[in-house]
């Protein structure tokens, strides 16, 4: 049984996957609910609370592409889509679902790979 | 009171931050040239530095963040000019701290690689962010 496609996401991507996620729902939350709540029903705690929390989640992910970038050596132009991908709403989620399908594929042109070599490998 | 609570935290945060990249600086300035098959010797000082990095260094820099978001939030300081400096210093820091932290994990789990170019001043540029921040936190001149 081939494994599954969460065994086969390395994981430093993994991390950059839920940081990408948190930080997409905690600016999802604040441009969302939030600042509608501060502006038209007058009620800025929301803001006071969940700023802070998407703050946190948005360096945490700074920090995360970072480290994932710099050790896996990515290209300058994916660093840029992940940054742009952070600063727009959606945005994090489809570039998490774009790592799913890059690892996905990743995983299946490595399975059939290790499958050719095993084939062509001379019997003894 | 709280505010003097959390400014202690943020102080010891941020020289546990800062003196764990000072190490992470050294350490990858003084492997720049080895391009090929580490030494146990090596092997051993790249493992200890990473799980410093790990279980210290990063540790508080997210203390540094929650900390001194906590403090901006309970001294109403959001919005001032100088909080924007600092925190736009911070966020280099971090950029850096990452860079470095993907670098070493590169450097334990594969090969020895050619570094960036701009990492040779990681440590320089630490120091001078550092300085740059006290100033504008103590001083805050905007």
């Amino acid at each position: 049984m081939p494994p599954s496609i969460h065994a086969r996401t390395p994981p430093s991507t993994r991390r950059l996957q839920f940081a990408a996620l948190l930080e997409g729902s905690t600016l999802l939350v604040l441009v969302g609910i939030a600042v509608p709540l501060k502006y038209l029903a007058a009620w800025p705690l929301a803001v006071s609370v969940i700023g802070p929390i998407h703050g946190m989640a948005f360096l945490l992910y700074l920090w995360v592409l970072s480290a994932v970038a710099s050790g896996d050596g990515w290209q300058a132009r994916d660093i840029g889509i992940a940054l742009l991908a952070a600063l727009t709403p959606f945005g994090a989620f489809a570039h998490a679902i774009a790592m799913h399908r890059k690892a996905a594929e990743q995983g299946a042109t490595n399975q059939a790979a290790k499958q050719t070599t095993h084939k062509q490998a001379p019997r003894e | 009171m709280i505010l003097l609570w959390l400014k202690a935290f943020h102080i010891a945060a941020a020289i546990t931050w800062v003196g764990g990249m000072l190490m992470l600086s050294l350490l990858l300035l003084a492997l720049r040239g080895s391009l090929g098959a580490y030494l146990p010797a090596e092997r051993q000082l790249i493992a200890a530095v990473r799980r410093w990095n790990h279980l210290v260094t990063t540790p508080a820099m997210i203390g540094v963040w929650a900390l001194g978001i906590g403090m901006a939030q309970s001294a109403g300081w959001f919005g001032a000019p100088w909080l924007l400096l600092k925190l736009l210093l911070v966020l280099m820091l971090s950029t850096l701290h990452g860079v470095q932290t993907g670098l070493l994990r590169h450097l334990f789990e594969r090969e020895p690689r050619q570094q960036p170019a701009a990492l040779r001043h990681a440590g320089l540029f630490t120091l001078a962010a550092i300085v740059c921040i006290a100033l504008v936190a103590v001083t805050k001149p905007l």
